[in-house]
């Protein structure tokens, strides 16, 4: 996507697109996007909640069991994300940068 | 971009997340670097640019969503909204369970436990109160699907070495308890989701897609708790005698109170209930109550974290055990009672049941009101094994005792459409399935919570004067098939109208339940009493000129010159029986409305005479009027054909009387207590079976005593307010409106003096 088109285009692209939005205490959330606001404030639509494990991912390998819940509509407030990542579907383990 | 924050976000990055609503239990286990995963792209900045381009107050929305919707979205990272944040410094999962190692421990956690179960009988969420505790998430959180796999998950501890006592105390008495425990919910909860209740309001169906063991047999569980109880008993359990019976006790009851619960209707009619069972095991659990030391430890809010759940977190309830107990020990008590029901003695009977059964304080829990329901009724059968076209003919019977040869089975194998006897058979097959249903809905409602039966009842009368219509219809081509005779009644000559005189009187019945419970609720403020017995008194005299009518048709001989005399069947036929119950049900029916309305009529005189001299007052109505205030309470009665609605007019006329003066107005009054009174003596005096009281003798006096009280309280209100106004001391009188120790439909004003202290009121019955 060309950071120069519109901003609300460009935010007009990723409504209902599947988010996976990072909290700053770590959790992380993956539903709909339904609406955004300027300070990227985020309602997300059939939304769960993904919470780290406690213990040491490079211990346990590469299986990881994950706990998620199923929450449904919520509301993430802007200064409370870490970080927002979009799904990409069909282009099978394409993120750039997700592999480092 | 990944090494940002460790390992997470790279481990996070590569995780297959399926955004499908999650079965079964509350986790799904995720694995990372699955081929097929869907993979994320990170757009923070080019996100968050974006954003900043917006105007402040601009929205980019999904056209289909509209922000009221949002509203009931939860708030991420608002500690009021989001059940899964983490105050500053606390872990995320609740640090290792704490392992007891004493008898005593296992007690007190199995007491508590029936305490959060309790709560959640008594209304509170299953993420209140049974699933805080660590050791029924423990048990859960890994799905089991078989008995084996329900244990717990702990981590080896030097002293629980397998085998020890301490051992079996956690890995077996308390397993088992808690899996007989979470069985004994999963019951519950299908009884309550297979009748109507009202989810939230009365109790919280939701168990947040755990599965409460629903697998695993009853008997498995059964089998499991004996077991426990059998190494209780056994030698290799070493601990006093009064611990073993503790523990056994808590054992035995859950296991039994299980079985309980499992029971289907035919089992319960083949009376192989044993509710008196769980009630001695009950009182051993309570005489060994303070051999338990309650581990607070085990019992975490933290576990609402991990519950799929679109609600706010919510407070643990866990009432005191002396609460608990009450409420268990009470639904012990009223489960067993409901199952007189199946023992049918007639349909009058049955209802003053229903009647007096959900009216008790505190009302009986919403499961046994919900197994009430399926008592009555479940899999088109009555009462376990009955049909309700019999209950409704006979209760329609009892009342009006209609023509014989409406009833006639003959009537039933006639095919021919031309026949009399057909076309009989038709209407009565019509009204059996109109008015069954409406018969049915109302046992129905009568089992809801108090507000709801009001509102209920609102909707039902409207229904109900539409069944009354048609009847009137059948009624009218009824009395031509059967050619029968007109009888004179007041001057005119008239029909018997059977059907739709029984509709009628229901109907009455339900439009003054409406108001008495008005009154129960403590919907109306004092300054409308006056108004609103006087609608009682006038629905109560409207039925007993209505019952005076049913009377008059309930004699011998009735329609003895049918065309279908000769051929009529022998059982259909009413006996001399028959003709007197019927009679008698009349008599009965009339002298208690007749009591009802003397003291619905002293309370117009009593509550008038107060607000005339200025000791019940009108509030500040600033947003309403009388008339509006009118309005609404006679909502629910405008659409209703007879009895009519009285214009505000003359309603008010007729409730002020300002033609009467106060002093002959208390007069009046108390001429209606002392009728009232004897009314309801010759009430007490007449056996259950003519008060059609079979079934719930004790409630059913009870229920008389206190109109009696009510009675008394008034005839001294009375009293107290005549001195007052012969000695001129009005200006001194309090007045006080004693909704408690009256009956709940007739609240009394208790009058004291400011000068003295107030007359204690009347001893409480104890209800």
């Amino acid at each position: 996507m060309d950071p120069s088109v519109a901003p609300d285009a460009l935010l007009h692209s990723f409504i209902t697109k599947t988010l996976r939005v990072t909290t700053n205490d770590t959790r992380m959330f993956v539903g709909e996007l339904k609406c955004t606001d300027r300070d990227a404030n985020l309602i997300l639509a059939r939304t769960h909640e993904y919470r780290l494990p406690k213990f040491n991912l490079e211990e346990v390998g590469r299986k990881v069991d994950l706990t998620s819940r199923y929450l449904g509509l919520v509301v993430v407030m802007g200064v409370d994300i870490s970080r927002i990542e979009v799904e990409e579907s069909g282009r099978g383990g394409g993120g750039d940068g997700m592999e480092a | 971009m990944a090494n940002n924050s460790g390992g997470f976000n790279d481990a996070f990055a590569r995780l297959h997340v399926s955004d499908k609503p999650i079965e079964g239990r509350q986790t799904t286990t995720t694995t990372i670097s699955s081929p097929s995963s869907a993979s994320y792209r990170d757009v923070t900045q080019l996100f968050r640019q974006a954003c900043q381009g917006l105007d402040v107050g601009q929205l980019v929305k999904d056209p289909n969503f509209t922000l009221f919707e949002a509203v009931g979205a939860l708030e991420i990272m608002d500690p009021k909204m989001d059940s899964g944040l983490l105050k500053p410094g606390e872990d995320d999962t609740p640090s290792e369970i704490y392992q007891p190692v004493l008898p005593e421990e296992i007690i007190g956690i199995m007491d508590q436990l029936l305490s959060s179960e309790m709560s959640w009988h008594d209304g509170a969420a299953l993420s209140q109160t049974v699933f805080t505790c660590l050791y029924i998430d423990n048990l859960l959180s890994l799905n089991p699907s078989s008995l084996e796999e329900a244990k717990f998950n702990l981590p080896p501890s030097e002293t629980h070495q397998p085998g020890s006592p301490a051992y079996q105390l956690l890995h077996l008495v308390l397993r088992a308890y808690c899996v007989g425990l979470i069985k004994c919910c999963e019951r519950v909860n299908l009884q309550i989701l297979a009748e109507h209740t009202y989810e939230e309001e009365d109790f919280v169906t939701q168990t947040y897609n755990v599965s409460l063991l629903d697998f695993i047999t009853v008997a498995e569980i059964n089998k499991l708790l004996v077991s426990a109880i059998e190494y209780v008993d056994g030698a290799a359990a070493p601990w006093p005698n009064n611990i073993k019976m503790a523990l056994k006790a808590r054992l035995a009851f859950r296991k039994l109170f299980l079985t309980e619960l499992s029971r289907d209707v035919k089992e319960m009619v083949d009376k192989r209930s044993n509710w008196d069972g769980c009630i001695t095991l009950l009182s051993t659990i309570g005489i060994t109550r303070n051999l338990g030391t309650a581990v607070p430890s085990v019992f975490s809010i933290a576990v609402q974290r991990k519950l799929a759940s679109t609600v706010p977190p919510r407070p643990i309830v866990q009432i005191p055990f002396e609460e608990a107990f009450t409420i268990v020990s009470r639904l012990c008590k009223d489960a067993k009672e409901i199952l007189r029901v199946l023992t049918y003695s007639g349909a009058t009977n049955l209802m003053t049941f229903f009647l007096r059964f959900t009216a008790r304080k505190p009302q009986p829990s919403t499961y046994v009101r919900s197994l009430l329901q399926t008592l009555f009724f479940s899999n088109h059968v009555a009462l376990g094994r009955m049909q309700i076209s019999h209950i409704l003919l006979e209760d329609v019977k009892e009342l009006c005792l209609p023509a014989d040869d409406l009833f006639d089975p003959r009537n039933e194998l006639s095919e021919m459409p031309s026949d009399t006897r057909f076309q009989i058979h038709q209407r009565m097959k019509w009204f059996v399935e109109r008015a069954g249903n409406s018969y049915i809905t109302l046992y129905r409602t009568i089992c809801q919570n108090r507000s709801r039966l009001r509102r209920n009842l609102c909707h039902l009368i409207v229904d109900w004067d539409a069944l009354q219509i048609e009847c009137e219809e059948i009624d009218g081509e009824l009395q031509q098939l059967i050619k029968e005779e007109p009888v004179l009644h007041n001057d005119n000559i008239s029909y018997a109208f059977s059907l739709s005189s029984w509709v009628y009187h229901y109907k009455l019945r339900q439009m003054e339940w409406i108001i008495f419970l008005g009154f129960e609720l403590e919907v109306y403020l004092p300054h409308e009493f006056a108004g609103m017995y006087w609608y009682l008194q006038y629905f109560l005299r409207t039925r007993l000129q209505h019952l005076e009518r049913i009377r008059h048709f309930v004699h011998p001989g009735v329609a003895v010159d049918s065309p279908l005399a000769a051929t009529r069947s022998k059982e259909c036929i009413a006996s001399a029986q028959d003709i007197a119950n019927a009679q008698a049900t009349v008599n009965f029916t009339l002298l208690e409305a007749a009591a009802l309305q003397e003291l619905c009529s002293a309370m117009i005189f009593l509550y008038t005479a107060l607000a005339r001299l200025g000791l019940v007052k009108t509030p500040p109505q600033p947003y309403s009027t009388d008339v509006m205030r009118y309005e609404l309470r006679m909502k629910p009665f405008l659409t209703i054909g007879c009895p009519d609605v009285v214009p505000f007019e003359d309603f008010k006329a007729l409730v002020d009387n300002p033609d009467i003066e106060t002093m002959e107005m208390l007069e009046m009054a108390s001429e209606n207590t002392k009728e009232g009174r004897k009314h309801f003596d010759l009430l007490s005096k007449m056996s259950a079976t003519s008060s059609h009281a079979l079934l719930c003798e004790e409630g059913y006096r009870l229920n008389l005593r206190e109109y009696l009280r009510s009675c008394i309280g008034a005839g001294v209100a009375i009293v107290m307010l005549s001195k007052a106004i012969k000695t001129d001391t009005v200006a001194d009188v309090e007045v006080e409106i004693d909704q408690r120790s009256y009956h709940p439909w007739f609240p009394v004003p208790r009058i004291s003096s400011k000068r003295r202290p107030p007359l204690p009121a009347v001893p409480p019955t104890g209800r």
